[in-house]
């Protein structure tokens, strides 16, 4: 066997080597045929983002098939025999993920495909973009027909959706494409045009096809400099982005699961999450969106350095976390936006979980640091409101958030974000020796949880209100389960804020947002780790079925739509919805959040034909996983860690027999027990689940203490 | 909660208790030593200026009225670089110098601008957050010159509706208390916002702080 391996490692070196050799020497690989529109679309209208990591624009690629960066608009106009274009069906990119962009118009006979990729522009500009688009007309007809192509660079006529920060005020110069000597050109195309539009005629015989290549700036740029990043054609350039892209997502943690939708639509997630930064000097800064939400909100840029520090890509998510440091305040606080007062908890629970995994920065100290900080303010402001003796006077005062709760009230969800805030700055101060201070704050957490659950349970209201006075829409409120963890996954207010949620957005795993008829991409995606921490492994499913299917042919998923996929304004992708969905299929995987490594707690049917996790960043180490199911028998294999290790069974199924020790079965019959330092199981399996997740018998044991 | 006992909350809020007490007179007597706390946080910082001189009159260099003639135009962001070469200029340094700087760094968080679309002016939160803290910075510089009654009022009336804005309302209320001492004017404004904090689903909303 070892002799038939080298055998087929010698002749896959053979067979590759001028492919390989290829690449190096610059030309082309091989056009991979794609066709956009037979991939699944979730939105009314396509739309694509031309995005890179740092540039401080972007494009979109617009329902209709035309190019905007916040400042100009590149509108695509082609025909044949007069016959204008109709708008693209799909906008998608390869695999649903890589970001090459492709996109068909058809004009009678005639079928224009557009395939687009953005690569950062050349030094000594940091901050920009440059796309290179290709535009290819076939003439599928039997008759031979003209076709025109006209690209013409202009500004919107009204208000965009989106506009960049720097947009200058002035209008465009009359030139606008290369042609002009040194002159700034918005647009290259071999031949240059002379004012704003770019204009191309081909008569194409039956089956003939031509194409066109221009390469478009982010900001203005010397005309000569576009034709010198011009003279690598396009293909090559495709090629670089489907280099760039392999290896950054190969760089973060390894999840084969037997399952591309799953596997392609975590990549799409990293795509969105290491694209949506920005650079301010050194420092690196999460933002919300490549288009209207490009700024910085410590409530999505908290998400993105979880999700990317979980995913393995932990450089990255700690580069973003020192950005997010900038947005402490003199007094202790942590604020992104006026009365977002969830900010200061977000902001340690971000550090903690970049800052710890896979072992403690070296720079910690600085984070202990600003946690105390913050803490000394909360409980200072703790101390003011015991003192008041106001009802609510030991919570957080009030927030007026213009998002999210809606409300001007003392909303829950800061005092859930706070005291994950405080569980954090424990852990952070303890990695950083400061014993006696997390020994303090540890304190000061349990009297505050304790306020917490007093006021809850005083409240009268069977589920998680969005406001301490009761009134707001969903929000912090979700995250008390999971990622905050303020009450334990059993306790009844989490069931009962789930159902609630659920069942107002019709049983679709999402929750909904202001208008019962919409939807939001992640608002509620929080309650599916919930759901896997409390054992209701089919809801969590749910969950991530909507998170898969609410994504659009480039892999990208709103932030609130309809239910008939209209986003209006609202483009998407979404960063935080990129974050939710990597955090619950690593969760479904590895868990890590608790006093114990929790694997496989919601791995699907699919993934157990050997599933496998490698690199996974967790709070005991680098962690790999592999697992597989058999009708008779599930096997795990993994790292050891000094803490014990939770394995749940495969959906469907329960221990035939008791494990071998130090396994321990638990009482449900559906998870084993593994001490620290183990490092392999396997049992005994029989169909069916002792007890149906939702059940009563399954929430009477899932509520006990 | 009835209309009288909020009055009666705003009351003891108002006037700290006296003497021994049972457990909410204990409560208050905390209270009101955390708001004093505040209040003798800023007069130390804002006396402890060695070289303090009596108030110079403004001194309205060329770079300080074209800030002004900028900020009539309401364009905060552009006259800060003005206010800055004032600041770094002057001889005679005084407090509006660095109040106004104060004042406007806020209030160009907030700008918009409206051409070629609208868009705020400034970047993002990393760029605001940034610039409220140089804020706070240029309010204590303002606060270390010597003042009379009225200026400090005055100084801890505007931050406190900076804090307000922000959100950062135990700040607000100990800086509008700390105003209420130094002129009464500032009572009804610190009263109301308490009850709005007590009750911020009953009281009426009130009125957003202007900067400037």
């Amino acid at each position: 066997l070892r002799h038939l391996g080298r055998i087929a490692a010698a002749f896959a070196l053979i067979v590759l080597a001028p492919a390989v050799l290829a690449g190096c020497a610059g030309k082309p690989r091989p056009r991979v045929a794609f066709d956009p529109d037979q991939v699944p679309e979730a939105y009314a209208a396509s739309t694509a983002a031309l995005m890179w990591p740092g540039a401080s624009r972007a494009f979109q690629i617009t329902p209709a098939g035309d190019l905007f960066n916040g400042d100009w608009m590149v509108d695509i106009r082609a025909s044949a025999d007069a016959e204008p274009v109709g708008a693209p069906r799909a906008i998608a990119y390869e695999g649903r993920w890589m970001p090459v962009a492709h996109w068909v118009r058809r004009s009678g006979d005639v079928r224009w495909e557009f395939e687009a990729v953005a690569l950062p522009s050349p030094p000594p500009r940091d901050t920009g973009l440059i796309v290179s688009l290709v535009a290819r007309a076939t003439n599928t007809g039997t008759k031979a027909h003209t076709a025109r192509l006209e690209l013409t660079i202009a500004r919107p006529a009204s208000a965009p959706l989106f506009v960049a920060f720097d947009a200058p005020e002035a209008p465009l110069p009359n030139r606008r494409w290369n042609g002009g000597g040194r002159e700034p050109a918005y647009g290259w195309v071999d031949g240059g045009a002379a004012d704003s539009t770019a204009a191309i005629a081909w008569s194409l015989g039956a089956g003939a096809s031509r194409s066109a290549r221009f390469v478009l700036p982010a900001y203005p740029t010397e005309a000569r400099a576009l034709g010198r990043w011009a003279t690598k054609s396009h293909q090559n350039r495709a090629d670089e982005v489907r280099d760039y892209w392999n290896r950054e997502v190969a760089g973060g943690t390894a999840f084969t699961l037997h399952d591309p939708e799953v596997e392609d639509a975590l990549r799409a997630a990293l795509v969105v999450l290491l694209s949506c930064r920005e650079q301010r000097g050194e420092l690196w800064v999460p933002i919300g969106n490549p288009f209207q939400y490009r700024d910085v909100w410590l409530r999505d840029g908290a998400r993105a350095v979880a999700a990317l520090a979980v995913s393995g890509h932990g450089a990255v998510a700690r580069d973003l976390a020192r950005g997010l440091a900038e947005l402490q305040w003199p007094n202790g606080p942590f604020l992104s936006q006026r009365g977002q007062l969830d900010g200061t908890g977000q902001a340690l629970w971000a550090f903690e979980q970049s800052m710890l995994r896979s072992s403690p920065s070296d720079s910690i100290a600085r984070y202990a640091e600003a946690a105390l900080g913050a803490w000394r303010w909360n409980e200072w402001q703790r101390s003011l409101g015991r003192a008041s003796g106001w009802r609510f006077g030991t919570m957080m005062p009030f927030g007026d958030p213009r998002d999210g709760e809606l409300v001007t009230a003392q909303l829950v969800g800061n005092d859930a974000w706070m005291l994950a805030g405080y569980r954090s700055a424990v852990r952070l101060l303890r990695a950083a020796g400061r014993n006696a201070e997390a020994a303090a704050v540890e304190s000061t957490r349990v009297a505050y949880l304790g306020d917490f659950v007093r006021l809850l349970n005083a409240s009268g209201r069977r589920d998680i209100p969005p406001s301490w006075q009761g009134d707001g829409y969903d929000w912090g409120n979700l995250a008390a389960p999971w990622p905050c963890m303020v009450l334990p996954a059993s306790d009844p207010h989490c069931a009962a804020l789930a159902q609630r949620v659920w069942a107002e957005a019709g049983g679709t795993g999402l929750g909904t947002y202001g208008s019962s008829d919409s939807l939001h991409a992640y608002v509620a995606a929080d309650l599916g780790t919930w759901a896997l921490l409390a054992g209701r492994r089919a809801e969590a499913d749910r969950v991530l079925e909507a998170l898969l299917h609410w994504r659009s042919a480039s892999g990208g998923a709103g932030e609130i739509f309809t239910r008939n996929g209209a986003y209006g304004t609202n483009l998407p992708p979404h960063a935080t919805a990129a974050a939710a969905l990597v955090s619950l299929v690593r969760n479904a995987l590895v868990f890590d959040d608790g006093d114990s490594l929790q694997l496989t707690l919601g791995a699907r049917e699919r993934w157990w034909s050997h599933g496998q996790v490698l690199r996974a960043p967790t709070r005991w180490g680098s962690v790999d996983l592999d697992f597989d199911a058999t009708p008779g028998e599930a096997r795990w294999k993994w790292t050891p860690v000094p803490v014990w290790t939770t394995l749940t069974l495969p959906p469907g199924s329960r221990a035939a027999s008791r494990p071998a020790p130090p396994l321990v079965l638990s009482e449900s019959g559906e998870t084993l027990l593994a001490p620290p330092g183990t490092g392999h199981a396997e049992i005994a399996l029989a169909r069916g689940t002792a007890l149906a997740p939702g059940s009563a018998t399954s929430e009477a044991i899932a509520s006990r203490p | 909660m009835s209309r009288d006992s909020r009055l009666r909350t705003k009351d003891r809020l108002a006037r700290p208790a006296r003497g021994a007490g049972g457990p909410r007179a204990r409560r208050l007597a905390v209270l009101a030593c955390g708001l004093a706390a505040v209040l003798a946080l800023w007069w130390q910082v804002w006396r402890s200026h060695p070289g303090a001189a009596p108030p110079a009159p403004p001194l309205p260099g060329e770079d300080f009225k074209a800030a002004l003639a900028l900020v009539n135009g309401h364009h905060y962001l552009a006259s800060l670089p003005h206010l800055r070469r004032a600041i770094s200029a002057t001889q005679d340094d005084f407090m509006e110098l660095h109040l106004t700087l104060a004042v406007h760094l806020h209030s160009a968080t907030f700008e918009v601008r409206q051409r070629p679309w609208p868009v705020r002016s400034v970047r993002s939160s990393i760029e605001r957050i940034r610039m409220m803290r140089e804020a706070i910075a240029e309010m204590e510089r303002a606060g270390n010159f010597p003042l009379d009654s009225i200026h400090t009022g005055y100084l801890y009336e505007r931050y406190g509706a900076m804090m307000q804005i922000w959100g950062f309302n135990w700040e607000a209320l100990g800086s509008y208390r700390n105003a209420q001492r130094w002129s009464a004017e500032y009572a009804m404004r610190a009263d109301d916002f308490m009850n709005r904090m007590h009750e911020p689903d009953r009281s009426a909303p009130g009125p957003v702080p202007s900067i400037p």
